[in-house]
């Protein structure tokens, strides 16, 4: 059963050395909320997607993180070194939503420079160039001659070149063609795979889904949940498709957004409600009936509009 | 950081290559007309003495003569189109190195590196610092050329070049680092540019006023140009006024760190 995870759960864990701990983060742009009072804990080995609409503070909580924000109040700590220290950055790799490379230099060359900037005293970039697909003779290129996609690969490659711990992507597939964003599917696994973390934000749903273990919500600077997406499927809204034989007198209660196309109905059903279906069956004048787990995004707004009724 | 410098000098060495070879023709070319057609003696005979507007243009409280061929030469490093080729390079780099790289997002890529933002900003400096060095030495460099080519400027020219060029260096060090200063607390590149050209600006017209109108000599103690006599240098370089240029810059130097350190990067 999903539940929201709160303060409790992050008091509970707050000992242990997670990879990045949040408490109380606040951060505001003069009276405009960007982030306000997060508390948030992320596992080691786990991939997180920070999700919420555009504006609801995902890139000002990542931008926190990495220390080019400084908070308003809170506390944010990575690998229980606090943010402020460059120590902190020593563990992280991150990726703007719009990277700015220098376009005279070469694609090698940035990767160098970052490296270099970096302190790392190895860089092992082969495995995501090719988990990315990335055509090793274009890292010989200006990156003033790259496409965005390409650019957005670079993006990828330089935050995982030093072997982070902490990999933090903003935005991360936004550029990406379906075939890039297989690669990027298969870079963040491998990423996870071995024991690293990864906290990325996005605001779209299916690629929250198909990469991440555990979903933060946040809309309007404030968080709504965290969950796993394992749960949050489980508890996402049923489709119901009913076939009838003749137009049914009455729709039974617990039929959410019913819409009829002839003798078919289709609505949705809140998960774990098994007499709406029971009652749906007991009526003679149904002949079939369809049902399946409701896309995620259906739940996320779903989820928004209660939050908004709230 | 040796990297640092070459992206630099990647991005830039277009902008760099035109302003020394802007700065270098310029200088040439005033004192070859000098040299060629006796500008300084055309004006004599059309003046007599310099006019007082022509003489504040000129940036000298020395008194020493505009119209004459060194005058002329030492004037060169005071003309406005000399002033906005020099002093482009610190103000672009400048502007560039803080506000600029937060603007366009650069910022986000080198700043969340496990370096402290001040080391950063050091390897913008010494970049700029040897740019600067190479547009004031391509000045010099076309003065002493159009001097040794030249039999009324001489030796003497390439003296006067020379000092021109050490005497000029600290004044664009201060504008740099204004630059720096400014742009570290600009939330855009544009707002650091304006808000520097802004300053600059003032500043030399304070200086030209306090030349023209002795009621307002006492502007050129707040004025960097009012340390800064171009035609001075015929007689020698005056090195307290160097130094106190210099350490004006230092003191923008550092409070551009100190913006840097409290500043947002995003």
């Amino acid at each position: 059963m999903w539940r929201p995870r709160g303060i409790d759960s992050i008091t509970a864990v707050a000992e242990e050395p997670n990879p990045i701990v949040c408490r109380g983060l606040t951060r505001y742009y003069g009276s405009t909320v960007g982030i306000e009072g997060l508390d948030l804990v992320v596992r080691r080995g786990t991939v997180t997607g920070f999700l919420g609409p555009n504006g609801a503070g995902k890139t000002t909580v990542l931008r926190l993180l990495v220390g080019l924000l400084r908070p308003t109040s809170g506390e944010a700590w990575i690998g229980g070194v606090p943010v402020a220290d460059p120590e902190a950055r020593r563990r992280i790799g991150f990726m703007p939503s719009d990277p700015a490379f220098v376009g005279e230099l070469t694609g090698a060359a940035n990767l160098d420079l970052l490296a270099d900037l970096g302190g790392a005293e190895s860089v092992d970039r082969s495995w995501a160039i090719e988990l990315l697909d990335f055509d090793v003779r274009d890292l010989g290129r200006p990156v003033k001659e790259y496409s965005s996609g390409m650019v957005q690969k670079l993006a990828l490659i330089q935050a995982v070149q030093h072997r982070p711990d902490v990999v933090l992507l903003d935005e991360p597939a936004n550029r990406l063609d379906p075939l890039a964003h297989h690669g990027f599917e298969n870079l963040v696994r491998a990423i996870a795979a071995g024991g690293r973390t990864v906290l990325l934000s996005s605001h779209v749903l299916s690629e929250v889904e198909s990469t991440c273990d555990e979903v933060a919500m946040v809309r309007r600077g404030r968080l709504l949940m965290v969950s796993s997406v394992r749960d949050l499927s489980a508890a996402a809204l049923r489709r119901v498709t009913v076939v009838y034989r003749e137009r049914p007198a009455q729709l039974p209660d617990g039929l959410h957004d019913a819409s009829a196309d002839g003798l078919v109905v289709t609505a949705r059903v809140e998960a774990h409600r098994p007499a709406v279906l029971r009652e749906i069956l007991q009526d003679p004048a149904v002949d079939d009936l369809l049902v399946e787990a409701a896309p995620l995004e259906e739940t996320f707004v779903h989820l928004y509009r209660e939050e908004r009724g709230a | 950081m040796k990297r640092l410098l070459w992206a630099d000098v990647a991005a830039r060495r277009r902008m760099i290559a035109g302003l020394v070879v802007g700065t270098a023709v310029f200088v040439l070319a005033l004192a070859s007309i000098e040299a060629i057609g006796g500008l300084s003696e055309v004006g004599r005979q059309a003046f007599g003495e310099a006019p007082p507007a022509l003489s504040a243009l000129a940036g000298s409280r020395s008194g020493f003569d505009v119209f004459t061929p060194l005058g002329l030469l030492a004037f060169a490093f005071n003309h406005p189109f000399f002033l906005a080729l020099s002093l482009a390079i610190g103000v672009a780099i400048g502007t560039a190195a803080i506000a600029g790289d937060v603007e366009s997002g650069r910022a986000q890529l080198w700043y969340t590196r496990p370096v402290p933002r001040h080391l950063i900003l050091r390897g913008r400096l010494v970049f700029w610092l040897l740019a600067q060095i190479c547009v004031v030495a391509a000045g010099v460099a076309g003065g002493v050329l159009a001097s040794l080519l030249s039999d009324s400027l001489g030796t003497d020219g390439a003296g006067v070049a020379i000092r021109a060029g050490v005497q000029f260096l600290p004044l664009a060090l201060f504008i740099g680092a204004l630059s720096f200063a400014v742009s570290a607390f600009a939330p855009t590149r544009a707002r650091a540019l304006g808000r520097t050209l802004g300053i600059t600006f003032l500043a030399y017209l304070a200086n030209f006023v306090s030349l023209l109108w002795s009621t307002a000599e006492p502007l050129r103690w707040i004025t960097p140009f009012g340390y800064y006599d171009p035609l001075g240098v015929v007689q020698g370089i005056r090195w307290w006024d160097a130094v106190a240029l210099s350490t004006a810059a230092a003191a923008l130097i550092l409070i551009a760190h100190a913006g840097l350190a409290r500043r947002d990067l995003a």
